[in-house]
């Protein structure tokens, strides 16, 4: 999965807003959560971005898993994510 | 810039009748003309602190008829003259204001239009946000009760190059019911449409801020019960990002749909949340935070 193209995102200190159009819907992702929309690049796991969560922010393997997955799922549950056959990411700036 | 079409054609003299209101905002020319005394006396008294003589063609122009059952407002200087009406005070000047605003957001796309109460505190803009009847112009009475400045009550057009917030101080309009609580009684010179009050600018204890100045403080208004102590938490700039989007007008005229905007306004500023209650504590809660941002 990776962040769906047609949305707009920008970075702020560490945190991210999106604004997906098509709902009309702003999302604000805190820092752990703007971490792993980053890492959303189609070519990485579940496992391997709760890994580098792990190691970014200090926590337990088990529970950044745990997390990773749930926080993928939310995106997933507001449409903010595509397949992984897509070419290109969202328009970001930060 | 195409004059307006006279209507003196069918009635000789029909708007000579009245001088034309001239007001500025944004640094834009507006020319109010009016065959009613009564529409004259609406707007002289709603925008009596926008008045001004500029000798350049007005970059809009309105014509106001009276008419049985309300009013007729034209804006006649485009090449499609549009048409809006009016039943009564209250919805004239509703009807009048949405339009000018929005307008002259068209003709300044340099400005960020916030719905925000816009105050002055020791020369630095702070915005009240909140949605349409979330007690941003109470709270704003009562913050001029305390010698806040005035820029507005409603509309905090912000410029994106410097952070710069531009006054649009029209009278504060509140709802009929319920008047402001003692000690922030109404001046007898306020306006009652009906379902509307509106407090000429000349009634306030305060002075008017008339020119832009830098933008410091937000506060995010939420109104949960008038039973609550008023209470104030830091936020961060994307949550004030957000809740600034939700709140401008026409964002989409801007790059990026006009999220990048808002972020670069939050960014600007320092972000809180202010949890309101009864109007005098609110009012302190937000004095005593400018107070303590201030120190810092």
């Amino acid at each position: 999965m990776r962040p769906r193209a047609d949305i707009i995102v920008r970075e702020v200190n560490g945190e991210t807003v999106i604004l997906d159009r098509s709902t009309g819907l702003l999302h604000t992702l805190n820092a752990t959560a703007s971490f792993v929309w980053h890492q959303l690049d189609g070519r990485q796991t579940v496992q391997d971005i709760a890994r580098a969560v792990s190691r970014m922010f200090d926590v337990d393997i088990g529970v950044a898993e745990k997390d990773v997955a749930a926080v993928i799922a939310r995106m997933g549950e507001q449409q903010l994510l595509q397949e992984d056959d897509a070419q290109t990411g969202a328009e970001e700036r930060s | 810039m195409r004059r307006p079409e006279q209507k003196s054609e069918a009635r000789p003299g029909f708007f000579e009748e009245l001088t034309p209101i001239h007001l500025g905002f944004v640094g834009l020319g507006i020319e109010i003309r009016s065959n009613s005394p009564d529409a004259n006396a609406f707007v002289t008294v709603n925008f009596s602190a926008l008045r001004s003589e500029y000798s350049k063609e007005p970059d809009l122009v309105y014509e106001i008829t009276e008419i049985d059952k309300g009013f007729v407002i034209r804006r006649s200087n485009s090449d499609a003259p549009v048409e809006l009406s009016a039943r009564h005070p209250a919805e004239f000047l509703y009807v009048l204001e949405k339009d000018l605003v929005i307008e002259c957001q068209k003709l300044r796309p340099d400005l960020y239009f916030l719905h925000a109460a816009a105050l002055s505190y020791r020369d630095t803009a702070f915005l009240l946000v909140a949605p349409s009847g979330g007690g941003k112009s109470t709270t704003c009475w009562g913050l001029v009760n305390h010698g806040c400045h005035y820029l507005s009550d409603e509309l905090a057009p912000t410029r994106l190059q410097d952070f710069q917030v531009h006054p649009f101080p029209h009278a504060l309009c509140l709802k009929s019911e319920p008047e402001p609580p003692s000690p922030y009684r109404l001046p007898k010179e306020t306006l009652n449409t009906g379902p509307t009050l509106h407090i000429p600018t000349e009634a306030f204890p305060v002075r008017i801020v008339n020119a832009p100045i830098p933008l410091g403080v937000i506060f995010h208004i939420q109104h949960l019960s008038m039973d609550l102590v008023p209470s104030t938490v830091e936020i961060s700039a994307a949550q004030s990002a957000a809740l600034l989007y939700a709140n401008a007008l026409n964002p989409l005229s801007h790059a990026r749909a006009g999220l990048d905007a808002a972020v670069d306004i939050a960014r600007h500023a320092r972000n809180f949340q202010t949890f309101s209650g009864p109007l005098d504590l609110t009012v302190a809660e937000i004095l005593s935070t400018l107070e303590k941002t201030e120190r810092r």
